[in-house]
């Protein structure tokens, strides 16, 4: 019974050498229950939209806040995985423009979680 | 002068339900910004962390930087019982942060500035680890870590953590309330802080404050460290502690080789009424030549340094 909060956009002034680590767009924010109130200023924030997914299990979901650490648990990315947004299913309900995006039915979840990707880590020796 | 922009966190109706919504929604140049991110967090319901939250991205400074903290009233440091209360995670005391998911930091400070403080952290989980901090600018206020298992309380590559305490509940696992890493030169500062190991557990493992790494010289003043006599010690594993180093009391052999240390005290006549740490946190340090009997929860504590 789930519905997460999804990144869609590039931050503004993003800077990939200090924000390497940080959220881009596909990145899962946060997971919660059917129902979850986000609060007032997740409704609004254009940045994020909201997937309701009712009928899928959180559990579904948790992998995609995991992050990507080094061997000493240094932080490389806040989330090691992302959804691949400009696949048509989630590229066009995220072009609409609605704030809340709804994914009804076993079918459109198992599609859903079908794009999830795990990044490539980018790593500089030396 | 820089705007503080404050923000609600909470399950209740507020600005982000979450910890990683505000994040990630702070997560900008505040420089350029002229401002002070402020996160407050409401004791609406447990925070359930999961993986993680990083404080990572934001470009700071000295005077602009964002700081995760609670609400007046909402925090177990400013509840209306707070000197009798236990010291230990309760979080219908207060805010509390909990997770239980292998290998997960609850709370990475990584960009410079930023700044914790008031909350109440339940870590669970093989190789969880409380609180880290990456830079020196860091730092940790009125926090309390409650492990179990293989869980660490605070993790500080550099930083500084004031008035802070570290439950170590491992009966198998060689784990440490407060770890240091990485850097020298004075570079992991601890105030005021507590590492306990309740009195009442089985095995002898672990340690109050460690050092991981070779060279380090982490500056503790005013610290104590009880119940790890028969793991690697109360400050362990440190060859030269850094400036400043004293006034810390400890049940083990040796502390940090302050001149005003105190070594070799009896577990049980630390703490009033109990001696099992969770129902008897009012720590006596009357031979530490602090004010008053007591030293954590009551905050009053005197400053770092």
């Amino acid at each position: 019974m789930a519905e997460f909060v999804i990144r869609v956009r590039e931050r503004r002034d993003f800077d990939p050498v200090r924000q390497a680590a940080s959220l881009r767009p596909g990145d899962v924010v946060d997971i919660g229950p059917d129902g979850f109130d986000w609060g007032a200023l997740t409704m609004t924030n254009s940045d994020w939209r909201i997937v309701k997914c009712p009928g899928l299990s959180v559990d579904a979901l948790l992998d995609m806040l995991a992050v990507a650490t080094d061997a000493n648990a240094k932080l490389l990315l806040k989330r090691a995985k992302a959804f691949d947004i400009e696949n048509l299913l989630l590229k066009t309900e995220i072009d609409k423009l609605g704030q809340v995006i709804t994914f009804e039915g076993a079918q459109k979840h198992t599609a859903l979680l079908a794009l999830k990707l795990t990044k490539q880590l980018q790593i500089t020796v030396g | 002068m820089p705007t503080t922009v404050t923000n609600s966190i909470g399950s209740g109706a507020r600005d982000y339900a979450t910890i990683a919504l505000w994040e990630d929604a702070t997560d900008i140049n505040l420089v350029s910004a002229d401002e002070v991110r402020v996160g407050e967090c409401y004791n609406d319901s447990e925070f359930a962390l999961g993986a993680g939250v990083s404080l990572a991205g934001a470009t700071t400074d000295a005077t602009r930087y964002r700081h995760l903290t609670t609400a007046s009233g909402q925090s177990f440091a400013d509840h209306a019982d707070k000197l009798t209360n236990p010291l230990k995670y309760d979080q219908t005391k207060g805010v509390g942060l909990a997770s239980s998911t292998y290998g997960a930091t609850v709370l990475y400070l990584e960009e410079d500035y930023s700044r914790v403080s008031k909350l109440q952290l339940n870590v669970t989980a093989n190789a969880n680890i409380g609180i880290r901090f990456e830079n020196a600018n860091n730092s940790a206020r009125d926090c309390l870590v409650d492990g179990t298992y293989r869980s660490y309380g605070f993790d500080i590559s550099r930083g500084t953590c004031v008035n802070c305490i570290a439950i170590v509940r491992s009966t198998g696992f060689a784990v440490y309330g407060f770890r240091f890493f990485y850097y020298g030169s004075n570079a992991q500062k601890v105030y005021n802080c507590t590492a306990v190991r309740p009195s009442d557990l089985a095995g002898t493992v672990g340690a109050g404050f460690r050092g991981h790494s070779v060279g380090l010289t982490p500056i503790a003043k005013n610290c104590a460290s009880f119940g790890f006599t028969g793991g690697a010690g109360g400050f362990a594993n440190i060859t030269t502690w850094g400036t400043g180093s004293d006034y810390n009391a400890t049940d083990s052999a040796s502390a940090t080789a302050g001149a005003n240390d105190l070594t070799s005290l009896t577990y049980a006549d630390q703490y009033e009424s109990d001696a099992r740490f969770p129902s008897q946190e009012r720590q006596r340090y009357r031979e530490c030549g602090h004010p008053r009997s007591d030293q954590h929860e009551r905050f009053r504590h005197r400053g770092a340094g």
